[in-house]
């Protein structure tokens, strides 16, 4: 036989709710408990004030725009140059096409190459150049998405297009240029472990420059910094000569943004496209947290607008 | 005969009874008895089975079920079922993650891509075990590493240590518990133009048990446009759309930071610099149904805040133990649980032990409603069962043959590889018998050779290489029998498997494989399954 007690349920848990000692709980009058959540916590402070965040903005923007003149590029470059054309991989053609002027790299690869490079993805390369008398000039576009490993464990994974358009004088001297492109990367260099120095850079946008003063920027885009500032942010920025009538040569229009180690974003709002009405161009813009403003910033932008700072 | 008091309000079998002046019979719900409820305490809560010696303990005084509770929860082994339990709703344990282990440098494919899908379950594992509050899991500063994933993570692995450690990521993200982990991230990842919707989803599905895709939802389709601009905008305008994304946008607003450029579209390291890609993207600033946010830590807080995420934190529990999902009747005590969960300030082992405590979980048979009398053990049971009755445990090179698809066999044994098959069979199937029947001839063919290396050797009356005397065949039968089903055989059955081995002893010659061949059979058995 059997006898099979099964004792009511426990005292039901508000007869003796007495709400958690941190505050979190409490009973209500129907009989159930309320989750009334974490405690309040005091939020990690703010590492950088308006100052940081012009310097900060001056660094980021430099680096974002003057990208090709850092390690990625020499990596990538260094990287490329070891690849066995001739070998297995990666799948590799050249080939003059359309006209003696045209030429087209593609190259294809999921292999190691002899030495150890590893080549993963595809990209193709097209340039294009003419000459008479009077002129010169040349186009190069380009796609890749791939990752390259070299054989010291150096890595750049990542995709993009670009168009890149040069006229020039008969001197060779470059008469106006033109680039447009998308870049998104994750790379690391080989000090120390790969992981030490990986990051991700993102950006899009395009440049033109001419001789006689024209120059025109939009971009957008992020960058990883280092220190109390950590990332670069930019949505919408442009600006254009003033012979072309930009209103402010002081001033980016965009959004501008800074954040640091604890998380604090830093958001600057320049103001450039609305000068003609407010009379505001003066390269400060308002610093804001959450929407409230913590100073003014005004970044030395002037490198910027001149475009000393990009490498294109 | 079986007496049966209940007179608990508001109990689910009560709907059932027949009224007294229905003059039916009453069927009372039965419940297990107490060497069956500690098999399958024992299977839930460290998942092996109890030895002999628990059952004649547990025999002799039924009482001392709670007891074998307390210390099962205390086992080591609890916070791996717990990691198994929460395994199906995250669906992080892939074994075909991007990139692989030679692309990030990791020494090791088979155990990187396992130790991936684990960072997330280890931590909320961690967190049942050691009794910390439930909202560690998405506020904890922590996350779980083992060697080889600690050789590519950015994490703090201890030198010298070998197993799963906690560490902390060094690259400075936010810590907001599984919210901030790469496994969760890896495992869910972002087209361009799907801004993080489905990572929001996941996060709602497995942390608020409130998943987007189950709400209803009616549009025409010929009034949906495909270009991408149009499609934003009526994501945020139309009715129909809204009624989703007015909260899962804003939810994947919190998650750019785990925005990749390599064209494995992952990374190790969390992304600061794109955090603010929403406003690139959707244009919708982080919030969470409703409150505004800023970063992951805020995230991980409101999920914390959220009364869902505690009672889903019951619900899915409850669903994991009972191996089926809540019904009806199974609201009100879940409720209950709930309660009782916050004010003992959230611990995890106390749902257990309510779950566990259940007249449904304990039921016998199909007398109690809503009852889980027979629950099919899901594969990761059936393999730790085995290995810890043989000391076999079935892989290929580094591959855990039943814990990955690729090479393995997970999915044919019932279990689930979380994309293709998001829940573990709850029915035997042909698949599982074949699976099972060629582990059983493994396992049986190692635990025999190896036997004598054990500290509690299987073979407890007569070492399997020597000819045993009648009395021993008998005994050893039957010592088996409780071992590996927890069942104490029956004279006939002892009877009909020591002529089994004898047949297979003379066929052979050798007593090695009369006994491998005794311990496949057992190992086969059905009752192996069902628990």
């Amino acid at each position: 036989m059997y006898a099979l007690l099964l004792a009511c349920s426990e005292p039901s848990p508000v007869d003796d709710a007495k709400g958690g000692e941190d505050g979190t709980t409490s009973p209500v009058d129907d009989g159930a408990v309320t989750w009334e959540g974490l405690p309040d916590e005091e939020p990690l402070p703010m590492l950088l004030d308006a100052d940081g965040v012009a310097g900060a903005l001056d660094e980021g923007f430099a680096r974002l725009v003057g990208m090709d003149a850092g390690r990625l590029d020499e990596n990538i470059a260094a990287t490329w140059a070891r690849l066995d054309r001739d070998g297995p991989c990666p799948e590799y053609y050249g080939a003059n096409i359309g006209s003696d002027y045209t030429y087209e790299d593609w190259w294809s690869g999921g292999c190691v190459d002899p030495d150890g490079t590893a080549v993963d993805g595809y990209g193709q390369r097209t340039t294009a150049s003419w000459g008479g008398e009077g002129s010169a000039g040349s186009y190069a576009t380009g796609y890749f998405e791939g990752t390259i490993t070299s054989p010291e464990g150096w890595k750049a994974g990542g995709f993009g297009y670009y168009y890149l358009e040069e006229a020039r004088d008969t001197d060779g001297q470059s008469v106006w240029r033109y680039l447009i492109g998308e870049l998104s990367a994750e790379a690391a260099d080989t000090d120390g472990s790969w992981l030490e120095r990986s990051a991700g850079y993102a950006m899009s946008g395009g440049a033109w420059w001419d001789r006689w003063g024209g120059v025109w920027m939009a971009v957008d885009g992020n960058v990883p910094l280092e220190g109390d500032a950590v990332a670069f942010s930019v949505l919408g920025v442009e600006a254009y000569s003033t012979s072309w009538g930009y209103p402010c040569p002081g001033e980016y229009a965009g959004t501008w943004s800074v954040r640091d180690a604890n998380g604090w974003w830093y958001v600057v709002d320049f103001d450039a496209d609305e000068y003609e009405t407010d009379g505001t161009c003066d390269g400060c813009a308002e610093v804001l947290v959450d929407g409230v403003s913590i100073g003014t910033a005004c970044p030395d932008l002037e490198p910027m607008i001149s475009m000393e700072v990009i490498a294109w | 005969m079986v007496i049966l008091l209940l007179a608990c309000a508001g109990d689910p079998a009560e709907s059932r009874r027949p009224s007294e002046d229905s003059g039916a019979e009453e069927v009372a719900p039965a419940q297990m008895d107490a060497e069956r409820l500690l098999v399958r305490l024992s299977l839930d809560l460290r998942g092996v089975r109890p030895s002999p010696a628990e059952l004649d303990a547990v025999k002799a005084d039924p009482t001392s079920v709670d007891a074998s509770i307390e210390a099962w929860l205390a086992d080591p082994a609890f916070e791996r079922r717990m990691m198994e339990l929460w395994a199906v709703p995250f669906r992080t344990r892939l074994d075909d993650y991007p990139g692989g282990a030679d692309v990030f440098g990791a020494s090791s494919e088979a155990r990187f891509q396992a130790a991936i899908g684990e960072e997330p379950l280890r931590l909320i594992a961690r967190v049942a075990a050691d009794d910390r509050p439930w909202t560690d899991v998405v506020t904890a500063d922590w996350t779980m590493s083992d060697a080889v994933l600690a050789e590519v993570w950015p994490v703090d692995y201890p030198d010298g240590a070998e197993g799963w450690e906690e560490v902390h990521y060094t690259d400075g993200r936010p810590s907001a518990g599984v919210l901030s982990t790469n496994g969760m991230w890896w495992r869910y990842g972002s087209t361009i133009e799907n801004y993080n919707r489905g990572r929001a989803n996941a996060i709602a599905r497995v942390l608020l048990c409130d998943d987007f895709l189950h709400r209803p939802v009616s549009f025409s389709r010929t009034n949906i446009s495909l270009e991408s601009d149009s499609l934003l905008e009526q994501t945020q305008t139309d009715p129909n759309c809204t009624t989703c994304h007015v909260a899962v946008d804003p939810l994947g607003s919190y998650l750019f930071g785990f925005t990749y450029y390599d064209t494995a579209f992952v990374s190790p390291t969390y992304n600061f610099a794109a955090e603010r890609d929403w406003a690139n993207g959707t244009t919708i600033a982080p919030s969470y149904f409703g409150e505004p946010g800023d970063g992951l830590r805020d995230l991980g807080r409101q999920v914390a805040n959220d009364p869902r995420f505690v009672s889903c934190a019951v619900e899915t529990t409850w669903t994991g133990l009972m191996a089926r999902a809540a019904v009806g009747g199974d609201f009100d005590t879940l409720s209950d649980i709930r309660d009782d969960f916050i004010l003992g300030g959230l611990k995890m082992k106390d749902v257990v032990r309510r779950v566990v405590a259940d007249p449904r979980y304990r039921a016998a048979d199909g007398t109690v409603a809503d009852g889980a009398p027979y629950k099919l053990v899901p594969v990761e049971l059936l393999a730790s069962q085995v290995e810890a009755l043989t000391g076999f445990r079935w892989t290929f090179y580094e591959y855990d043959m039943l814990g990955t698809d690729l090479y393995g066999l997970r999915l044919l044994a019932g279990g689930a590889d979380g994309v293709y098959v998001t829940t573990p069979a709850t029915q035997p199937n042909t698949t599982l018998l074949l699976v099972q029947s060629r582990l059983a001839a493994l396992a049986a063919g190692y635990a025999v050779e190896h036997d004598a290396e054990r500290a509690d050797p299987l073979f407890d009356v007569v070492a399997p290489d020597v000819e045993p005397t009648d009395e021993q065949l008998l005994a050893q039968l039957r010592s088996l029998s409780l071992r590996v089903l927890s069942q104490r055989a029956s004279d006939a059955d002892v009877a009909d498997a020591a002529a089994l081995w004898e047949a297979a002893y003379v066929d052979s010659g050798s007593p090695s494989e009369a006994w491998a061949l005794a311990l496949t059979l057992l190992l086969r058995d059905p009752a192996l399954l069902v628990y």
